[in-house]
């Protein structure tokens, strides 16, 4: 993307002297695709970062050799270690199906001082690790991440690009300048390993990405952007998108009772409670959204002033929930769509700028996910289908 | 303590440091804000105050009545015939009485706006001794002077549409689109503050439509639309307070379109731009035929006059002089902009046909500065006009002292005048900004209020019918005058107590019931 933002950083290749660390990579695999598996697999194997391993953790349900998951993992294997990368398979305990609950299972086997994640369907260049280790080497950074992209070419897929277009565009490099900080994402997170276990590992949530910012931010470590990019295929469809943002939202809110007890400067809570509110901000404003329409339409266009239903004059709706909604309305929209064209602009996603006009039209979407996100365990993770 | 100044200073270094690019920048910026703020010295301590018509009073009447109004503090205040950015950016001023009452709030505003128009300018041209002098010609002028020393909305418009213009030529110059969204962002400024900035956005599309079709990036045109952002807010606005999306056409006082000729709207023009910029339109449409081919220069400097252009076709009555000086940067800039694609000996021509052209005017704008108002030209500007009214209310507060009053913000904006000008708090008035409630008083003024001030007017003024007719007949100046019933029991309760040139007033002779208002006594 011929994007440049200040916040994000690639080392400048010079010579350090502080050796070659070994680096594990670990990929969890869930009910994957054949070649979602060998996407990774294959940016992985052509990585130009020589001391590398690569771990790929399984639930025991697909651990037969005889599954088919289990056949491509070998094919993929068998790749990596042909250009003398070492790569194996484990399979968790099978206690938790989540997602950090396998990078901590994996984490153990690891032998890397630097830990970096990816999923099945990433793809992303050949010098990523290295300059992931070597920005991390160079500027001392705790934890890295590259830019994450998620597309496709569904109308799905568009909508999620520019979501994630403007996630890793404005608010990162905004959040890290800032504050210093930023919520990680789960995919090309680069991370030492020490800091990792000085936290406990992978809190095992369901967004534990995001919660691991918060720990991170406790223990005042060094957050870096690296000048890279992950391209990850988006949900499948509408329905694989509303899990994936129902999960990602019920994250948050444990993520958000975390943020309220953190012992961090009020500049970094207040970055944090961005994301983490959304699930509470998007579904209020779903619900008063409704509520202002009707209210408004009955307004504008009823012959007499007469109001659909006696909610309308309570005190409550007149003078609190009509101004929010109004301010959603008049500046909310306006805000989000003019920053999401901002994004866009002078890149090759200019080319989705008509779709850019009706994205409140999908944070209604977005709105109705996190209504949802209230009546959903915490403990179930949801498996995106790409 | 001791980090006090420092602590302003140095985030005041940093905007004016985000805001101009260079010290000559900031020379041009302090000096067009220095000369206005000394102008409104001058006109304070001509007139006593710096409002150049009725209209500059009513400007800072309108914000005050957002939060001075109680009970009836409500931002539907804003109205409807006059667009809202002007008042929403006085208003932090307008808190201090001082500047109130005298309209020096208006003056820093629009003095700070005027600085900001002469550095656009200079970077619209594109040529440092080319910029520095547009500026100076622009101020250069008694109505820059006056309009920029003054509350009016006119100068802040200039200062958005010059905005837009300087970023669509950085748009037509780098094909970028995030110039354009710029470009937009001040058009949607600019679109809240005056009509004319509509025909600026309008032109903006059409120039930025055909454009990225000609060059084949349809995609772009979904860009298109951001300029109208503020059009389309205030029909919102007009629709969610006034449940009609064109009230701000429809209300009694908006502008109305008369029978006049267009050979006689041309005369006026003339007269206009004349008056504004000597000869110097003459030369700007000589600069519109030699630079048709070079687009980049021609469509910015378009969109300056476009005010001028709009009032030509559009207009059918009246037109005052200082719809056209919103065209002055527009015939400033167009001569300079041909000047920089010019050689020395032909650029040195230019600039010297510029001053004789613009300064044939000189002898007739020196008499606006000395005089304070414009003779031989249709103009709304009187300073002295201004200080006769003050003369005027101020004998009607004498009377009133601070008790409850109703007016009406009608009929040379008499609600306005006296709260401004006599510094009486718009919660002592019940006028047209106390609606709905406003209706209730009218009907039967008695119940709530010690005095009532009517205009003098005919029966037959056509006014007071649209006045009456919109305010479901209970429109109090209106039925003193026709309904005679009405007239019988008002002269029951109140007596004449003062007669001025202008206004009768009345004052209540007997106390029948106690105020129904909270936060309003007797």
């Amino acid at each position: 993307m011929p994007e440049s933002s200040v916040a994000y950083e690639k080392s400048s290749n010079l010579p350090w002297n502080r050796g070659s660390p070994m680096v594990s990579a670990l990929v969890p695999i869930f009910k994957e695709r054949t070649e979602s598996i060998l996407t990774t697999a294959k940016c992985l194997s052509a990585q130009t970062w020589w001391r590398l391993e690569v771990l790929f953790i399984i639930e025991p349900e697909e651990a037969d050799l005889l599954l088919e998951t289990r056949r491509h993992l070998e094919e993929a294997i068998m790749l990596l270690r042909s250009r003398a990368i070492r790569a194996k398979v484990i399979v968790t305990d099978g206690k938790l199906k989540l997602k950090p609950h396998a990078l901590n299972c994996g984490l153990k086997e690891a032998k890397g001082e630097i830990i970096c994640v990816y999923d099945a369907d990433d793809s992303f260049p050949e010098e990523q690790v290295e300059d992931a280790v070597s920005l991390m080497l160079e500027k001392g950074y705790d934890v890295v991440q590259p830019k994450v992209f998620r597309s496709s070419k569904t109308l799905v897929g568009r909508y999620i690009s520019l979501d994630t277009f403007v996630w890793q565009r404005k608010f990162l490099p905004a959040a890290r300048s800032w504050a210093g900080i930023f919520p990680l994402s789960g995919e090309g997170l680069y991370i030492k390993r020490k800091v990792l276990e000085e936290v406990g590992g992978f809190p095992e949530v369901l967004t534990e990405d995001a919660y691991l910012s918060i720990l991170l931010a406790e223990k005042k470590k060094k957050f870096g952007l690296l000048d890279s990019e992950v391209y990850e295929v988006a949900p499948r469809s509408w329905r694989s998108h509303f899990r994936q943002r129902v999960r990602w939202f019920r994250g948050y809110l444990t993520c958000l009772g975390r943020t309220v007890r953190a012992k961090i400067p009020l500049s970094t809570k207040l970055i944090l409670f961005i994301p983490f509110l959304a699930p509470i901000t998007c579904s209020f404003a779903l619900v008063t959204w409704v509520f202002f329409v009707t209210y408004w339409l009955t307004w504008a266009f009823l012959p007499l002033i007469w109001f659909m239903a006696p909610w309308m004059l309570h005190w409550l709706y007149t003078n609190a929930i009509f101004y929010w909604s109004a301010f959603l309305a008049y500046i909310g929209n306006p805000i989000v769509m003019f920053s999401c064209m901002h994004s866009i602009a002078r890149t090759k996603m200019e080319r989705n700028a008509p779709l850019a006009l009706t994205i409140p039209l999908y944070w209604i979407f977005v709105g109705a996910a996190a209504i949802a996100s209230f009546f959903r365990s915490p403990k179930f993770w949801g498996k995106t289908e790409r | 303590m001791r980090d006090i100044p420092r602590r302003i200073v140095a985030p005041l270094a940093n905007v004016i440091r985000f805001l101009l690019k260079d010290k000559t920048e900031l020379v041009i910026f302090f000096t067009a804000f220095l000369v206005e703020m000394a102008f409104g010295f001058y006109l304070l301590y001509k007139w006593g105050h710096t409002f150049a018509c009725g209209d500059a009073v009513s400007h800072l009447y309108i914000p005050r009545t957002l939060f001075d109004n109680q009970p009836f503090n409500n931002f539907a205040n804003l109205g409807t015939v006059w667009l809202p950015m002007f008042h929403l950016l006085v208003i932090p001023l307008i808190l201090i009485d001082p500047l109130y009452t005298t309209g020096f709030a208006g003056t820093i505003i629009n003095s700070l706006v005027t600085g900001g128009i002469c550095v656009v300018l200079y970077r619209l041209i594109g040529e440092k001794k080319l910029g520095i002098l547009a500026s100076a010609l622009f101020m250069c002028n008694a109505f820059t002077l006056t309009y920029g020393a003054t509350p009016m909305m006119e100068q802040t418009a200039i200062l958005f549409t010059v905005l837009a213009a300087y970023y669509f030529k950085r748009y037509w110059e780098k094909d970028d689109t995030v110039e354009f969204m710029k470009c937009s962002l001040a058009l949607i400024l600019g679109t809240l503050t005056r009509y004319e900035t509509w025909a600026v956005a309008f032109l903006v599309i059409i120039f930025f439509t055909s454009r990225e079709l000609k060059n084949g990036q349809s995609y772009r045109v979904a860009y298109a639309h951001l300029p109208l952002w503020g059009i389309v807010s205030w029909l919102f606005w007009n629709l969610a307070i006034f449940r009609d999306p064109l009230m701000f056409i429809r209300q009694p006082g908006s502008v109305t379109f008369g029978d006049v000729s267009f050979w006689l709207v041309t005369n006026y023009v003339f007269q206009g731009v004349f008056a504004i910029s000597g000869a110097l339109g003459l030369l700007a449409i000589l600069s519109v035929v030699l630079l048709h081919r070079k687009s980049s220069q021609l469509s910015p400097a378009m969109l300056l006059i476009s005010p001028i252009i709009l009032h030509w076709l559009f207009m059918r009555s009246w037109s005052w002089i200082r719809l056209f000086y919103m065209g002055l940067p527009g015939l400033v800039a167009l001569p300079l902009l041909l000047a920089t694609n010019f050689k020395k000996p032909l650029k040195v021509m230019m600039i010297a046909l510029v001053f004789i052209t613009y300064s044939i005017v000189y002898p007739f704008q020196i008499s606006v500065v000395a005089t304070g108002s414009t003779s031989g030209v249709v103009s709304d500007m009187g300073f002295s006009d201004v200080s006769t009214w003050k003369g005027e209310v101020m004998a009607i507060k004498q009377v009133t002292g601070n008790q409850l009053t109703l007016l009406t913000a009608h009929f040379g904006a008499l609600s306005p005048l006296f709260s401004v000008l006599t510094n009486t708090s718009p919660s002592r008035i019940f006028d047209e900004y106390d609606y709905p409630f406003y209706l209730e008083v009218m009907e039967k003024p008695w119940k709530h209020c010690s005095f009532v001030v009517i205009e003098k007017t005919s029966l037959d003024n056509p006014e007071l019918k649209s006045i009456n007719d919109y305010y479901e007949e209970k429109y109090f100046v209106y039925r003193y005058y026709n309904d005679s019933e009405w007239r019988s029991t008002f002269l029951q309760h109140y007596e004449l107590i003062l007669e001025t040139k202008h206004y009768l007033v009345f004052r209540l002779v007997e106390r029948l019931i106690q105020p129904q208002v909270d936060g309003r006594r007797l």
